[in-house]
């Protein structure tokens, strides 16, 4: 799963780099920054991204990155596009795809067993898709709304010396723990 | 072209919300391996007892010496006998399968051997044709009782199969969802249980007394006049050997817990047990009384004795036995009723020990065998070490020390303590 999203996003971001380039049409910069919530089975909670990038034609190619605290913290990084439906600019369509990076805090996560020995945190598939609007604000800035159904991942290996499960010698040490959160995400903010 | 632009985003926003709506979820998978337990019948176990060809030593274990024969366990599968007529060019002369094997003690021409559960007695006057004649069965019952479980009698535990499993698990709070105010521990699943004291049979020792043979520190029987003693995790067995080849079991005795070795001094069984040695009095071979223990932290701890101290080697070992300590203690047992200890010596990893006359010899694992002047039992003095890797076991006999270290078995001439000389060696394959 990760790594098909790693290629699928690969691939489209050169395929529409390389499709922009033969048009030879001036690139513009692109900054969209929104705040919002992603709401699942368990949290709704607040959420800040960044995604700024390259704009031609009808779409929006860049680079991203969130602060996403659903379930645990963790800042997913991810390639995206966006295509406008109209040259008025006012609709679109988004889809991201990357990797979530996990935090190491204290809120998590909590050894299974006391004076257990440690996590390693997993880097995990980001993804997000879903629509948008834009209103003008003025010349240079407008607003945005999207809304979307976003994909996390985050998993870890627990650690401990004493680990012992059903009739078992005491060789295992190690306990993979995997999860994944399937929530809507509302995203507000304003694109420059 | 507006008109169909409004509707695609319409539709598009109805599908997306649909779908979202609809896989909003969170799920969790928790990875493990699961453990079977593999089992054979006893009756099939040692009917591949048999001689074989000498075949070189990869995993050395315990060691008894009979005359000039040497006989070095190779763990769980038999014993390499070793012909030590010349300490300087000594002959690997034949194998002795015996599956689950990691004991032994020889009276003459009958070997005793720990194979899984069992105790056999085997001939080996013929080395090319050697024969079982008695086995007494599930001396070792322990070995059956596996984390809550027990196997049927008659059968053994030759290996785990492990499988990788993933179980979903719910996602809830503390188990996916983390937050500040989330504390304490995970949940924990139904799937773990704590060590509990119970942990795998991992090794058995083997040993004898001076009169039938020599053997090493770690050893789990003891051979003394026409008994063999054989300590389990929790019992003493006491077996009638007067006639050698068809021991019979005179006697079982609780003697406590997590029991290790057994080491036997004149009337007296020397018990080291992972909380502490116990002193008995074999005064009455087929009645051990309990005379008196010495407690310390919960560690290995091989021990051997002389008339008036007791020296005991504790060493940490992750999972084993736990505790931090490692080091040779030296008690007084001059008043046998009440040892005392008399003094630490810090060491690296201490395992086998040895004495005879004022030599102490010491394995400490990687660091090598250390040599103590005990003239002054008070005051070990370190005379020299040997370096070796992952010294294990050392029996001093004749002025020769032979040491079972990571890559073969080691022979010393130590007439000369501060010049102590290496003679042959055996080569283990690793």
């Amino acid at each position: 799963m990760f790594k098909k999203i790693i290629y699928t996003s690969t691939l489209c971001f050169a395929t529409f780099t390389i499709a922009f380039a033969q048009k030879k049409e001036k690139y513009q910069f692109t900054s969209i920054t929104t705040i919002g919530m992603v709401a699942g089975a368990n949290q709704q909670i607040f959420t800040m991204q960044s995604f700024n990038g390259v704009s031609k034609n009808l779409w929006v190619h860049g680079l991203g990155f969130a602060f996403d605290n659903y379930g645990s913290n963790s800042s997913p990084i991810f390639l995206g596009s966006r295509r406008y439906l109209s040259k008025s600019k006012k609709t679109f369509l988004y889809a991201d795809a990357g990797v979530n990076i996990p935090w190491r805090t204290s809120n998590f996560p909590k050894p299974t067993q006391p004076n257990g020995d440690g996590f390693n945190l997993k880097i995990k598939p980001y993804a997000e898709f879903g629509i948008g609007i834009t209103a003008p604000i003025n010349h240079q800035t407008k607003f945005i709304a999207q809304l979307g159904y976003s994909y996390k991942g985050f998993g870890y290996t627990e650690k401990n010396s004493w680990f012992w499960i059903g009739p078992a010698p005491t060789t295992q040490k190690e306990i993979e723990y995997d999860f994944v959160y399937r929530r809507i995400a509302l995203r507000l903010g304003i694109v420059f | 072209m507006k008109t169909i632009f409004s509707k695609s985003l319409i539709a598009a926003s109805a599908i997306i919300t649909i779908v979202a709506i609809a896989c909003v979820k969170d799920t969790g998978t928790q990875t493990f391996k699961v453990f079977t337990p593999i089992t054979a019948s006893m009756a099939s176990l040692r009917a591949s007892i048999k001689s074989e060809a000498a075949m070189p030593i990869k995993d050395a274990g315990k060691m008894f010496i009979l005359g000039n024969f040497v006989f070095v366990n190779e763990k769980n599968k038999g014993i390499h006998v070793i012909d030590n007529t010349n300490p300087a060019s000594p002959i690997n002369k034949s194998f002795i399968n015996i599956p689950g094997n990691f004991d032994v003690a020889v009276k003459g021409s009958t070997l005793y051997a720990d194979c899984y559960n069992d105790v056999v007695s085997i001939d080996i006057s013929n080395p090319n044709n050697i024969a079982i004649t008695s086995v007494t069965e599930d001396v070792f019952k322990d070995k059956r009782f596996l984390f809550g479980r027990t196997l049927p009698a008659g059968t053994a535990l030759i290996g785990w199969d492990s499988k990788d499993t993933i179980v979903d698990i719910e996602v809830q709070p503390g188990m996916g969802i983390w937050t500040k105010n989330e504390s304490g521990l995970i949940a924990s699943s139904s799937w773990f249980v704590g060590l509990g004291g119970v942990l795998m049979a991992s090794s058995f020792s083997g040993a004898a007394t001076p009169v039938n043979g020599i053997a090493g520190s770690n050893s789990r029987f003891a051979i003394q006049n026409n008994y063999m003693y054989c300590v389990t995790k929790s019992e003493l067995h006491i077996f009638n050997i007067s006639n050698a080849s068809n021991p019979s079991t005179t006697n079982i005795k609780n003697i406590g817990w997590e029991i290790e070795t057994i080491y036997p001094f004149k009337d007296k069984l020397f018990i080291g047990a992972r909380t502490g040695m116990s002193i008995y009095d074999v005064s009455s071979p087929t009645n051990p009384t309990y005379v008196s223990g010495f407690s310390h932290a919960r560690l290995c701890d091989p021990v051997i004795a002389d008339d008036t101290h007791a020296y005991l080697t504790l060493h940490a070992s992750e999972n084993i036995c736990a505790g931090t300590q490692n080091e040779l203690n030296v008690l007084d047992i001059t008043n046998i009723t009440n040892p005392t200890l008399l003094t630490r010596v810090n060491l690296t990893k201490p395992q086998g020990l040895s004495k005879h006359n004022n030599v102490l010899m010491v394995c400490d694992d990687n660091s090598g065998v250390r040599v103590f002047n005990v003239s002054n039992p008070s005051s070990p003095q370190l005379i020299t070490t040997i370096p070796l890797k992952a010294a294990y076991e050392v029996i001093l006999v004749n002025g020769i020390a032979l040491v079972t270290a990571k890559d073969g078995l080691y022979q010393y001439n130590y007439t000369n303590i501060n010049n102590i000389q290496p003679l042959g060696k055996v080569s283990f394959v690793n």
